[in-house]
């Protein structure tokens, strides 16, 4: 790693894995985190969609000029299910890795969950079992089986993302699917930070994004008040770009300065 | 008992009722609600436990209507059956009603994080311990719903895990982090509801820094203790010479001024280490009296509840400081018993001074 005036300018010959890396912030931090990665890296990219996962990649290679050798690959992988977790592993594993720098995992795929409706509505455990399982369960799943794959080795720098939301730590009405799940994954995280010493662990709340997630919330809420304030921010200008936020989440892990486990707001920063 | 204050009418669900705290909860209720016109809802899987639980209840308030559901609440079919028993009574009348999600699992914790590599068991706690505490709450909720001079009341049994990480209970935490988010959100959307999510007892970081503390200067004065019995050890040894020496030296008076001297050097020594023994002696007193008083200050207060799950964390939590701290907790006999908790949880819920939604741990009462 590029170590200048005190300060990192890169993650190294790394191995970044992505999930949701197909639109919006995925899509994003693929692109930004492109340009961190030294010659020789992998980036992988996971998604549902085959076809926009492929234009992610293109826009890596055009961005980077293929002067850089980077190995980007897609894995076209529904990480609801098992199987989707399994594909992903196995894309890792397939991935020659001796001599990497740094492991880098960023759970960013998840799911709104209906926000029109009340708490009082879900009624069906299958509901919310589905939900929890995609947005918790298959993200403990995945880390662990990642983590398995490449154990500490010395000279290894490990770091494993999980992107959050105000809505890990703060109760918003009629979102009650999407507040759970975040803050579930917050204290999962928490509790790996402090199993694993080794293991660099940071939750991040990106801030309100302009993107898939937040034309749902703003169309959808079912708490009036929210939903207003969400047209309010749209209207007004007040949504961060994915590039603004990303780009506070690269100087996060290049400066390597958080605590293990910590929730770090884009707006703390 | 009609000096214990109570809930009047009532109609209180219990999960996880057959033991532990769930039974200690429904053995103090029984007797703060109306014993006419109320009625007591216990469910768990094990039936031959809940109708011993229920002989015992009928013996605190023989008038109550208490209604066992034998139920496994990680089966949709059994907590729509909860929820059918609910709605076939009859509560029009009724001035509290009160939902303990007291049901919960610990989860495998013989395991660390990166062991749970399968999404289908990572699932299946989930759906048990969030999913259905939230289905039941909400069917509950429909099924009686909001009425003028009726009070709601939505328990979450939580933990200090909700809001800490503990290595290899990761199950745990993550369930309790989620459910308490939960409620938090339901606390927001429905004013008139009060939710509060209790933890009933566990062992936070201040206790146990007091506990560590006190440990270290137990330690410090053994030390000190030893050292000075060393000394005097010393000293005795230098005294049985000089008295051998005062023995010779009054045998030969003639020619011992020299030995008398030797001797009297000797003494004088054995006085100066017998004094820095006893100094020693006294201030490794003090400090294991100041340690004994910690030690009693801490286990007075850092107490986890004393229920099977509590033995299961002893016995097989895969973090070695998690579980030597559950078990040295059990070995000096501060577990808390249910009863402690149980009424301070009463108070709580008859003041109903609580904010809506709020964390509550047993400690902070």
């Amino acid at each position: 790693m590029e170590i200048i005036s005190g300060e990192r300018k890169d993650l190294g010959r790394a191995l970044c894995i992505i999930t949701g890396a197909s639109k919006g912030y995925g899509r994003t931090l693929a692109l930004q985190l492109s340009c961190l990665m030294k010659p020789r890296s992998v980036l992988m990219l996971v998604a549902r969609s085959a076809d926009q996962l492929n234009k992610v990649k293109e826009d890596v290679r055009a961005l980077n000029d293929g002067h850089k050798k980077l190995d980007v690959r897609c894995v076209q992988a529904d990480l609801e299910k098992t199987e989707g977790v399994e594909k992903t592993v196995q894309a890792i594993k397939d991935t020659s890795s001796s001599d990497m720098d740094h492991f880098l995992l960023i759970n960013n795929a998840a799911s709104l969950g209906d926000v029109s409706r009340s708490a009082l509505t879900f009624t069906d455990p299958a509901e919310v079992n589905r939900y929890l399982s995609l947005n918790v369960s298959c993200v403990l799943s995945l880390t662990a089986r990642v983590l398995q794959a490449f154990p500490h080795r010395a000279g290894l720098q490990r770091t494993v993302v999980n992107i959050s939301s105000l809505c890990a730590l703060k109760p918003f009405p009629s979102w009650v699917l999407y507040c759970t799940g975040k803050a579930a994954r917050d204290m999962m995280f928490r509790v790996l930070a402090e199993e694993e010493p080794d293991v660099r662990v940071l939750s991040y709340a990106p801030g309100p994004l302009d993107t898939d997630m937040q034309l749902q919330a703003r169309r959808f809420s079912g708490d009036l008040k929210l939903r207003q304030s969400f047209s309010t921010m749209f209207s007004e200008g007040q949504l961060l770009s994915c590039e603004e936020s990303g780009a506070k989440l690269m100087k996060l892990l290049l400066d390597d300065e958080y605590r293990s486990g910590a929730h770090v707001d884009f707006y703390e920063l | 008992m009609s000096d214990v204050p109570g809930f009047g009418k009532a109609l209180v669900i219990i999960t996880g009722a057959s033991r532990g705290f769930g039974r200690a909860l429904a053995l103090e209720i029984a007797a703060r609600v109306d014993a006419a016109g109320s009625v007591l809802v216990l469910a768990a899987r094990s039936e031959d436990k809940l109708h011993e639980l229920q002989t015992h209840v009928t013996r605190v308030a023989s008038e109550l209507n208490v209604r066992c559901v034998t139920a496994d609440l990680s089966r949709k079919e059994d907590v729509e059956r909860v929820i059918t028993v609910i709605r076939e009574t009859q509560c029009a009348d009724i001035d509290h009603l009160l939902l303990f999600n007291n049901a919960a699992s610990l989860g495998d914790v013989s395991r660390y994080g990166r062991d749970f590599t399968d999404v289908d068991e990572v699932d299946s706690y989930l759906s048990f311990n969030v999913s259905s505490a939230l289905c039941l709450t909400t069917g509950v909720l429909r099924a009686v719903p909001r009425r003028v001079g009726l009070t709601r009341v939505i328990i979450n049994i939580s933990s200090l895990c909700a809001i800490k990480p503990f290595a290899s209970w990761i199950l745990y935490c993550t369930g309790k982090a989620a459910r308490e988010m939960m409620f938090r959100v339901l606390a927001k959307e429905e004013p008139d509801l009060r939710v509060l999510s209790y933890a009933p007892g566990t062992t936070t970081p201040r206790e146990q820094a007091l506990m560590l503390f006190s440990s270290l200067l137990l330690f410090t004065s053994s030390l000190l203790l030893f050292t000075s019995s060393l000394l005097l050890f010393t000293s005795s040894l230098l005294l049985f010479t000089s008295s051998l020496l005062l023995f010779t030296s009054s045998l030969l008076l003639f020619t011992s001024s020299l030995l008398l001297f030797t001797s009297s050097l000797l003494l004088f020594i054995s006085s100066l280490l017998l004094f820095t023994s006893s100094l020693l002696l006294f201030t490794s007193s003090l400090l294991l009296f100041t340690s004994s008083l910690l030690g009693i200050k801490a286990s007075a207060k850092s107490r986890p509840l004393d229920t099977d799950m509590q033995l299961q964390a002893r016995s097989s939590s895969a973090d070695d400081s998690v579980r030597s701290a559950c078990s040295a907790v059990h070995a000096q006999g501060q577990l808390l018993t249910c009863e402690a908790s149980v009424s301070k949880l009463m108070k709580v819920l008859l003041e109903g001074n609580f904010t809506s939604g709020a964390h509550l741990d047993f400690y902070d009462v």
